[in-house]
This record gives structure tokens, sequence and C-alpha cells, in this order.
């Protein structure tokens, strides 16, 4: 268990010593390059380089926000570098600005359709259920009187007792097979007297006032 | 075997009442006949579409065969069953029956009321295409009080208008048609009485009434060389239903005259 | 105000049955075996509503009115002129009734209590097309039928029912939808006494 210890400490000191080997023999090599003093770069140079470097940030920055970076540009904009490289390096920035904009609104429009799918879902489930409880209620009435009642109950959430009940009782392809269309008087005093469960709700149309106007059920569930 | 096989249970309509195994084994509809005759179902009554791969199996089929028989009918004896089972089930020329198409057709007995006085009436009626579908039609009618008042006779017996009798402006019709019980010899050879329009005439006039179906049977000829027929039975224990309860073997040239057989004429 | 809704209602309604008429199909092409099996179960779906009805008309605590009231919805369920044709196992004579005079000798059956229950078995024919271009089938149901009288008599048989029951094809336009629709309806019942 040492020995392995020391023959790692040994390996690790090794790796040290050539490193600091090809360190120095990196410098020697950049400190022999070194130039005269008449290619050292002038003021503009310099400022064109930076807004370059400054540029290229952008463009690869994931994290900055989008109003951040439309300030910085503006900033390099404001230095009137007319720079073939810089002026594309912009135009290329402008084009991220763009495009992180349209998604961001993009976003934001699903977000809002979610929030309204959300809400239109949760407006139309509490009437199905609300509805489907009344369906058990009068299937499993232990009297007439009390499945009276349930039914008179339910009628208050349609716009009249002869709403148009339609029952889906196949598919194929795009041809759907209702049963005879029926009223919603009747189908809850079919589930009184049939005492049966309610065939699963697929849709519901309300009128302006919120009432049913129209269920659709289905055998298929 | 078989027979055990058929106490599927389906979807309850009820509570439990007791062993259902004969509901199943019984041979519900004459259309159920045609679909176990054919293998065209499963054992607990769901059909098979063509191109299932059991629709129409004949091995499957061969058990479903061996129970459509009266097992009580001592004259359809084991041999002429199994003979008949073969040639229907034959692996390379086998036998199915056809509903819409087949030569096939009924046999209805039913009381009438003829003036107050009951009698039955055989009514043959057979499937007919018309326009989008299919019909049952009278074809054919027999009545005991028709036939006996239109009796078929040797022509010696006949009796005639003489061949002379136009050159007294057939003066002769007076007697001719007084004498009832020989109506029928003055009309021409080969003269068949319609006793189909007879009924429609009595029925029409209000002399004969319908009172009730009293029997049914089919007579099957698709089989080439085979005559059967089918009957309900209405009794306990598994071999019950829709039935054959009579078999034979009738050679294609003999079937015509078969025919003329179970029309009593 | 009221009166006004229950108007429109009406011409709704009016106008719905106009409709199913004019669009009746005439034509229509050989049913996929998916389409017919949810028919074949619609149409036994009427027939255990049938036989529901029944049980409820021939129970001697359903109150007079209530079984007026099923009465009329178990007539909802039938073609025009259906009738029943009855036979026991002593007579092979079968009696025809009026499916309506059928349920009131039900409901007027002098049994102190009365048992009306149902087998699972079922069979279902074909569907055929008739001339007109409905077609018609046969639904073949069981049923043991119980009455007790006051002084605790009891008689019980078992029948088999076989049921007619017509399916056609309509369209009506429902919401400003054009909705096709099987209309199911029964018809002639033959009802035949059996040994279980």
């Amino acid at each position: 268990m040492k020995s392995k210890n020391l023959l790692n400490n040994f390996h690790l000191n090794r790796s040290i010593f050539f490193l600091a080997i090809v360190i120095f023999a990196g410098l020697g090599v950049s400190s022999c390059k070194k130039q005269p003093s008449s290619t050292v770069p002038t003021a503009e140079e310099q400022r064109i380089e930076k807004a370059k470097a400054d540029l290229r940030a952008l463009l690869n920055d994931n994290d900055m926000s989008i109003e951040e970076m439309e300030n910085r540009l503006d900033a390099i904009k404001a230095l009137n570098i007319e720079d073939p490289e810089v002026v594309s390096l912009i135009a290329q920035v402008e084009a991220k600005i763009a495009r992180l904009k349209a998604e961001k609104l993009r976003e934001e429009e699903d977000a809002r359709r979610r929030r309204e799918e959300e809400m239109r879902k949760q407006r139309e489930s509490e009437p199905a259920y609300k509805l489907n409880s009344y369906f058990n209620r009068i299937a499993g009435a232990a009297s007439t009187d009390e499945s009276n009642f349930q039914i008179s109950q339910a009628l208050t959430m349609f716009s009249s007792p002869e709403a148009p009940v339609l029952i889906i009782i196949a598919k194929d392809g795009d041809i759907v097979d209702y049963d005879e269309p029926t009223t919603i008087n009747k189908y809850l005093n079919y589930l009184k007297d049939q005492k049966k469960k309610a065939d699963a709700i697929e849709n519901i149309v309300f009128d302006d006032n919120g009432k049913i106007k129209e269920l659709e059920l289905t055998k298929l569930r | 075997m078989l027979i055990t096989s058929l106490a599927y249970s389906q979807d309850p309509l009820g509570e439990y009442l007791g062993d259902e195994s004969a509901f199943y084994a019984e041979t519900k509809q004459v259309n159920q006949f045609f679909r176990r005759f054919n293998n065209e179902e499963s054992k607990d009554g769901v059909r098979y579409n063509p191109g299932d791969k059991k629709y129409r199996d004949l091995r499957e089929r061969k058990n479903y065969l061996d129970i459509l028989f009266d097992a009580q009918n001592s004259s359809i004896t084991r041999d002429l069953k199994q003979q008949f089972i073969a040639d229907v089930n034959n692996e390379t020329n086998p036998t199915f029956l056809d509903f819409r198409n087949g030569d096939w057709f009924s046999e209805v007995a039913a009381k009438f009321d003829y003036r107050g006085q009951e009698q039955i009436i055989y009514l043959y009626l057979r499937l007919e295409q018309d326009r989008k579908g299919y019909k049952w039609v009278l074809h054919h009618v027999h009545s005991d009080k028709y036939s006996s008042m239109m009796p078929e006779k040797e022509s010696e017996e006949k009796k005639f208008i003489h061949p002379m009798s136009h050159e007294l402006d057939f003066m002769n019709l007076n007697k001719a048609f007084q004498d009832t019980d020989h109506l029928q010899d003055y009309a021409v050879k080969g003269y068949k009485p319609d006793y189909l329009t007879m009924l429609l005439y009595d029925i029409k006039r209000g002399d004969l009434k319908f009172k009730t179906v009293t029997d049914v049977k089919f007579h099957f000829f698709q089989v080439d060389n085979w005559y059967f027929e089918i009957a309900e039975f209405n009794r306990s224990g598994m071999n019950r239903g829709w039935l054959i309860s009579s078999l034979a073997k009738v050679p294609e040239t003999q079937k015509e005259n078969f025919r003329k057989y179970l029309f009593r004429e | 105000m009221k009166s006004i809704k229950y108007i429109f209602t009406g011409v709704f309604l009016l106008f719905l049955q106009l409709n199913t008429q004019l669009f009746a199909q005439t034509n229509e092409p050989e049913l996929a075996p998916g389409r017919k099996a949810a028919i074949d179960s619609l149409a036994l779906e009427k027939v255990r509503d049938l036989s529901k009805y029944i049980s409820i008309i021939g129970d001697k605590e359903t109150p007079f009115s209530e079984a007026n009231r099923v009465i009329e919805r178990a007539m909802e369920l039938f073609a025009e002129g259906a009738q029943m044709g009855v036979s026991s196992l002593n007579s092979q004579e079968v009696k025809y009734y009026g499916v309506r005079t059928y349920f009131r000798r039900l409901m007027a059956l002098n049994y102190d209590k009365v048992k009306i229950s149902w087998f699972n078995i079922q069979y279902i024919s074909d569907l055929e097309r008739q001339p007109d271009g409905r077609y018609v089938g046969v639904i073949t149901i069981y049923q043991k039928f119980e009455g007790i009288s006051e002084d605790g008599m009891k008689y019980q048989d078992t029948t088999k029912k076989d049921i007619t029951v017509f399916v056609e094809r309509k369209q009506t336009q429902i919401g400003g939808r054009l909705i096709g629709f099987w209309d199911v309806l029964l018809g002639d019942i033959r009802v035949s006494e059996t040994t279980q």
C-alpha cells in the first residue's frame, strides 16, 4: 500500500520536472522571436484588435442577456471603426441578437398558449368532473326521488334539457360513427333507469353564459 | 368435447343463473347453423371474418359438422352421416352453405281459419334479391283442401266439351260450369292449379284468415348429390336448436322429383 | 322568454328530424369489420336496455307512474308496429301481441312478487340488407321469469327471445356539423318457452 503511494509520487514529480523543461524551452523560443520596435501596434490597431476581441466574445457568449449584448454592441458601433472584419463581426452579432429576440418571442408566445390551454382545460375539466359525478350519482341513486333530484341538479349545467348529446360508437379513419343523437334530459333518465356507467365525456360545447349547449360522449374509452 | 368447451362466459347481462352450457351448445339461430356448418364463428359465437386464419378452417369445421345432427334420429345412421361429412368437408373440394344464393327454401306450416274451420296450409318461401338487398318470397303453397278440390286425374276419366260445341255458341258451358266437381277437367292439357293464387284470393275475400305458424323447416339442395332438412329441436340437453333432421343421398338428376315430393305435388 | 326558448328548441328538433330524412343515405360500401363490431355491440346494448326496462316494468316495487314512463322509454327502442310472438312448451301455437300490450300485461301480472333475470349468453346474427337498404339482424337472449302469488304459489319459466334489430345509417346536422349515426331499432320479438 505504502510502496504504491511512493511510486505515484515519483510519477508526479517526474511530470512536473518535464513540464518545467517544456515551459523553459518555450520561453526561450519566444524571446528569440521578438521583433524590432517598428512593428509595435499603433493605438488605432489596438482599438481595432480590442473591438474584434470584444465582438468575438459577444458571438461566443451564450449566457449574456439580450439587453447587455445590445449595450455592448452599441458601444463598439459608437467607435465607428471601418475595418472590414469589424464591420462583418458587427453584422454577425446583430444577426445573433435578432435570432435571440425571435426565439424569446416564440418562447413567450408558447408559454402564453400553454397557460391559456391549461386555463381552458381547467375551465372545461371542472364542468366535466362535475357532470361526471352527477352521472355517477344518478346511476347509483338508491331511490327514484334521489335520482330525480340529481337529474334536476345536473340539468342546471345545461342551456336546455333538450341540449343534444352525441355518442361516438366507432372511428374508422376520418369516419366517425355515432349512436342516434339524444337529448341531455333523455340521457340522464336513461342512466337513472339503466343504472349503468355513463359513456366517457369526449367534448363539451358551452354557450355564452357558460352553460353546456352540446355534449359529446364516447364508448371508445 | 366441443360442447363442454362451448361453455364460455361472455359479458354478463345479469346475475349468474346456473349452468348455461346447453344454451352455448344449442344452435340458436339458422344463421348459427350456417356459421357452424361453414366454420365461420368461434366456439363462443363470435364471427370470423373472411381472411381470419380460422375462417372456414376444415379441421375445426369437422367438429362442428359432427354436432349439427339430430342425435335422436335413428334414420340418420352413423355411416350416412360420416359419408356426408366426408363429402362436405372434402379437402380438395369442400362445400359451404350460401345463405343468399344457395339452393334452399323454407317450409312453413301455418294454421288458417277457413270460414270457421281450422286448416293447416304449407307455405314455401325462398330468398330473392330485390333492389339493395334480399327478401323471403312465397313461391309455392300446399293445402289439402285445394288439392282435393282439384284432384289430378288420368285423362280417360276427364269430362270434356265436345268438338262441335262451337256450332251451338258453346251452350254446353252451362252444364260444364254447373258440374263443380269436374271443372278442372275442361282445362288445357298440363293445366296446373295455382294454389298460391287461390290462397291470396281466399284471404282477400275474407274467407281465409291467418292464425299462427305451427312449424318451420328448411330444405337444402346445396350439397351435390345430397339433400338435407333442418328443424328446430326445443328440448333439454346439448343436442338442441337448429339441427339436421333428415338426410338423404339424392342424385342430381332426381332432385327435381324430390322437390315435387317436398311440395306435396 | 322561457316559452320562446321552447319554441326554438321545438323548431330545432323539427329541423333535426327533417334533416334526418333528407340525409338518409341510399348507398354505402361494405362495412369494415371494426364498424360492424361497433354496430353489433350497439344493437346488443339496446337489447340489454330493453331487458332492464322489462325488469323495471315487471317489478312490483315500481310505482305505477314510473312503470308507465319506462314503458314509453322502452317503446322508443322499437320500430312501429313491432309485435311479440309468444309460444309455450305445451303448445306450438304462437300468439301475437303488440309490444305495448305485452308491456301492459307484464305490468298488470297478478303476482305478489316478480323476478325477471337474464342469462349471460347471447347470440348476434349477421346483418343482412333488405330491399330498402336497411340492415336487419337477430339477437337471441334467454330470460328467466319467476312469479310468486299471494298464496305462495310459484310460477317460473325460461324463455328464448329472438329479437329483430333494424339498423340504418343516417346523417343529421348538429351545431353546424354533419353527424353520421346508426339508427338502431328493435322489431318483432319471438318468445319461445324453453328448458334450461
